[in-house]
C-alpha cells in the first residue's frame, strides 16, 4: 500500500494522574509544554524522591497544579499522518494514546509517519563509542525505541536513525552509529557514516563501558575526526553498565562510600582520558554514568542530552 | 591480474608460517548478560550460556582475520567468579610451543590424595591403568641407540652433540607464558586467580606497569613462568611506551594467553597486536633466550620445538 498525501492532524490527550504521564516517555514526548528553565536545578531532589517528580517539572508549573487539584490535565500535539491509513477505534486516555503511538513508531512508514521537517531549530544527537558499549541499548531506553541490540554480536551496521517530537518543541534527530574499533577494517568501512554525521550533529554523546579502561582507539577517534566536528558541538559523556562496577544496590542516595569514590574516580579517569582529546574544554564535559540494566540515572542522562541551550 | 599477484604471495607467506602458541581467555562470561548468572550453582544461565558460545564464535571468526586460529584455542572463563579456571589452565599447557617439557610430569595421581576410600581409590587405579597407561608409548634403550646412531649419520657427531647441549639447557628453562590482553581486561585478576600471585589490581586505573613475572609449579607438577604484561589500549602514549617492554618479552615465550573481555565487542587493539607480534617473530624466528645464550647463541638451531611439541 502506497503511502498517501499527508496531512497534518492534531493529536489529544487526557492525563488524569500522575501515573498516567509516567507511564511513556513517549506521551511526554508529545506535550508541548514549555520546560521551567530551573527544571534541572531541582533535578537531584526529583530523583532523590521520585521519578514521577521530574516528569512533574517538564509538565510545566500549570500543568502540575492541575493535576493536583485532580483535574484531568489535556495535551496535544501536532502530527503529520498519511490520508489513506484506515483509523483505528481509539482508547481514550493517555494510556491509548501512548499504546497506539509506541504500536505506530513500531511500524513500517506507510501506518504513521512523524516526518522530519527542517527547522532552525532542529537538534540532532548523535550517539557514539566503542562496539559493543551499548549504545542502541541506551538509545533504546532513552527514547523509547526497538533498535536491535545484541549482547554477543555486532549488530548496527549502519547508522539508526529516528526523529522525535520532544516536550520543549523541538524536533529531535537521533542517530544511533555502528561502533567504532569492532576490528581492523571496520572503521574504514564506516568512514562515510561519520564524515556525515559528525559535521551535523548538535549534540554527540560519546559512550564508554564502566568496566573499560583502553581508551586507545576513543583517542585516535577523536585525533581523527574533531576536524570535522563544528566547534560548538556539545559533547556528552556516558558512562555505560556502571552497575558492573558499582555494586549497585538501591537509588542512587544511597549509593555506598567506597562505591561513590570509585565511581567519582571511573568519572575523572574517563573526563581526562577522553574529554581531554576532544574539542571541549574537559571541565566542561557532563560526564553521566547510567545503567540500562538497572534503570540507573536514566533520567539525569536524558535531561543531559535534551538540555536547552542558551542561543548565541 | 597483477593486483591478485601480491595478496596471493602474502597468502602463500601466511600459510607457510608457523602458527602463533596462542590461547584466548575470554575473561569476565558472568557479565556478558544482565543477571546472566546463578550464584547458587556458580554457573551461567541458559540464555548466558548461549550467548557465550556466539560470543567465543564471533571472536574466533574476527581473530582468525589476524593469525590461524582454531575453535579449540578458545576458552571462557572468568576469573572473579572463580569459573572454569582449570579449563582454562588446560588449555595454556595444551597449546604451550613447549608443551613436552611438561610431558614426562606424571599428573597428580586420585589414589594419592587423602582421605578416599580405599574402594575409590582401588577402582581409580584400575581405570587409570587401562585408559591411560596403555597408551605410553615404551621406547627401550636399543631404540634409542639406534635413532641416535641413525641422527649421527645423518647430521654428523659435532652437531649432534651441539643440538644435544643446547636441547640440555632449554630443558632446564621452564615453559614461559605470556598474558596478554587490553588494559582492564582482567589479566592480573586472572593470573592470581589461576596461580594465587598477590600481584596488584585495580578497579579503575592502570594496575601494571612493568612486566610481574613469577615461576609457578603446578599442582599436577611441572614449573612454568608466566609474565604479565602492561595492557595495551590505554592510550597512544602508553603504548609507544611499553612497545619495547612486548618486544623484548612476547617473542621468547612459548604461549600467549590472549585475554578477551567478554562483555566487549572491541578487537581492534587485540587484531593490531596480533599483527605486530607475527612481525616480531617473522623477524626473529629463532627465539634466543637472553639470560643464558652466551655469544651467538641464537645464531644456532635450537631443536625445533614446533615439531617436538606436537608429540606432546
Amino acid at each position: 500500500m502506497a503511502p498517501g498525501r499527508l496531512q497534518r492532524r492534531r493529536f489529544e490527550g487526557r492525563a488524569r494522574t500522575l501515573h498516567d504521564l509516567s507511564c511513556r516517555r513517549r506521551v511526554l514526548d508529545f506535550m508541548r509544554s514549555p520546560v521551567p528553565s530551573a527544571a534541572h536545578d531541582r533535578r537531584d531532589r526529583a530523583l532523590n524522591s521520585q521519578n514521577t517528580l521530574v516528569i512533574m517539572e517538564r509538565c510545566g508549573d500549570a500543568a502540575r497544579s492541575q493535576l493536583a487539584a485532580g483535574d484531568p490535565v489535556a495535551f496535544q500535539a501536532p502530527v503529520w499522518q498519511h490520508t489513506n491509513v484506515r483509523e483505528e477505534p481509539v482508547r481514550g486516555g493517555a494510556m491509548g494514546l501512548a499504546s497506539r503511538l509506541v504500536r505506530a513508531c513500531r511500524q513500517p512508514k506507510n501506518r504513521l509517519n512523524l516526518l522530519y521537517r527542517p527547522t532552525a531549530s532542529d537538534r540532532t544527537v548523535v550517539f557514539l563509542g566503542k562496539r559493543g558499549v551499548g549504545k542502541s541499548s541506551t538509545v533504546n531506553r532513552l527514547f523509547a525505541l526497538s533498535f536491535a541490540t545484541d549482547p554477543a554480536v555486532e549488530c548496527t551496521r549502519k547508522p539508526n536513525q529516528h526523529r522525535l517530537f520532544l516536550a520543549d518543541g523541538t524536533f529531535y534527530r537521533v542517530v544511533d552509529m555502528p561502533g567504532i574499533a569492532a576490528n581492523l577494517d571496520s572503521d574504514r568501512r564506516y568512514v562515510r557514516y561519520y564524515r556525515h554525521w559528525l559535521g551535523r550533529a548538535d549534540v554527540i554523546v560519546w559512550i564508554t563501558q564502566a568496566d573499560v579502561r583502553a581508551y586507545k582507539q576513543d583517542e585516535r577517534f577523536f585525533l581523527t575526526y574533531t576536524p570535522a566536528v563544528h566547534p560548538a558541538t556539545r559533547l556528552v559523556l556516558g558512562i555505560s553498565k556502571i552497575d558492573t562496577q558499582v555494586h549497585y544496590k538501591g537509588p542512587v542516595s544511597r549509593v555506598t562510600l567506597a562505591a561513590d569514590t570509585i565511581l567519582q574516580r571511573k568519572i575523572s579517569d574517563v573526563r581526562g582520558q577522553i574529554a581531554s582529546h576532544s574539542w571541549v574544554t574537559p571541565e566542561r564535559v557532563p560526564v553521566v554514568a547510567y545503567s540500562v540494566a538497572r534503570d540507573w540515572n536514566i533520567d539525569v542522562l536524558y535531561e543531559t542530552i535534551t538540555i536547552p541551550q542558551p542561543v548565541g | 591480474m597483477p593486483a591478485i599477484l601480491p595478496s596471493l604471495k602474502r597468502a602463500a607467506v601466511r600459510d607457510t608460517e608457523p602458527p602463533l602458541r596462542l590461547v584466548v581467555g575470554l575473561n569476565r562470561v558472568d557479565e556478558i548478560v544482565h543477571e546472566g548468572w546463578n550464584t547458587r550453582i556458580n554457573l551461567p544461565t541458559r540464555a548466558a550460556a548461549s550467548e557465550i558460545q556466539r560470543k567465543c564464535q564471533n571472536v574466533v571468526g574476527l581473530l582468525s582475520k589476524a593469525t590461524k586460529i582454531s575453535s579449540s584455542q578458545i576458552e571462557y572463563y572468568s576469573a572473579i567468579k572463580r569459573y572454569r579456571l582449570h579449563e582454562l589452565l588446560g588449555q595454556m599447557i595444551r597449546h604451550c610451543y613447549a608443551g613436552f617439557k611438561l610431558a614426562d610430569v606424571e599428573p597428580l595421581a586420585f589414589e594419592d590424595l587423602e582421605g578416599v576410600d580405599p574402594e575409590a581409590r582401588q577402582f581409580a587405579k584400575e581405570e587409570w591403568r587401562r585408559r591411560i597407561g596403555r597408551r605410553r608409548p615404551e621406547i627401550s634403550s636399543g631404540d634409542k641407540d639406534r635413532l641416535f646412531a641413525e641422527l649421527s649419520r645423518v647430521l654428523g657427531a659435532e652437531d649432534l652433540q651441539r643440538i644435544g647441549e643446547e636441547l640440555a639447557v632449554e630443558l632446564r628453562e621452564p615453559p614461559r607464558i605470556a598474558v596478554l590482553g587490553q588494559a582492564g581486561v582482567g589479566k592480573t585478576t586472572t593470573v592470581n586467580a589461576l596461580f594465587a600471585t598477590e600481584w596488584r589490581t585495580s578497579a579503575v586505573e592502570v594496575g601494571t606497569r612493568a612486566v610481574n613475572s613469577k615461576s609457578v609449579r603446578l599442582p599436577s607438577g611441572g614449573q612454568i613462568n608466566v609474565f604479565d604484561l602492561p595492557g595495551y589500549g590505554r592510550s597512544i602514549a602508553d603504548d609507544a611506551r611499553y612497545e619495547q617492554i612486548y618486544r623484548d618479552t612476547i617473542p621468547s615465550c612459548d604461549l600467549i594467553l590472549l585475554i578477551i573481555q567478554a562483555d566487549r565487542g572491541d578487537l581492534a587493539d587485540d587484531l593490531e597486536m596480533i599483527t605486530r607480534i607475527r612481525d616480531w617473530i617473522r623477524e626473529a624466528p629463532n627465539r634466543h633466550r637472553t639470560r643464558q645464550a652466551p655469544g651467538g647463541g641464537s645464531q644456532h638451531t635450537i631443536p625445533s620445538d614446533k615439531t617436538m611439541g606436537e608429540g606432546s
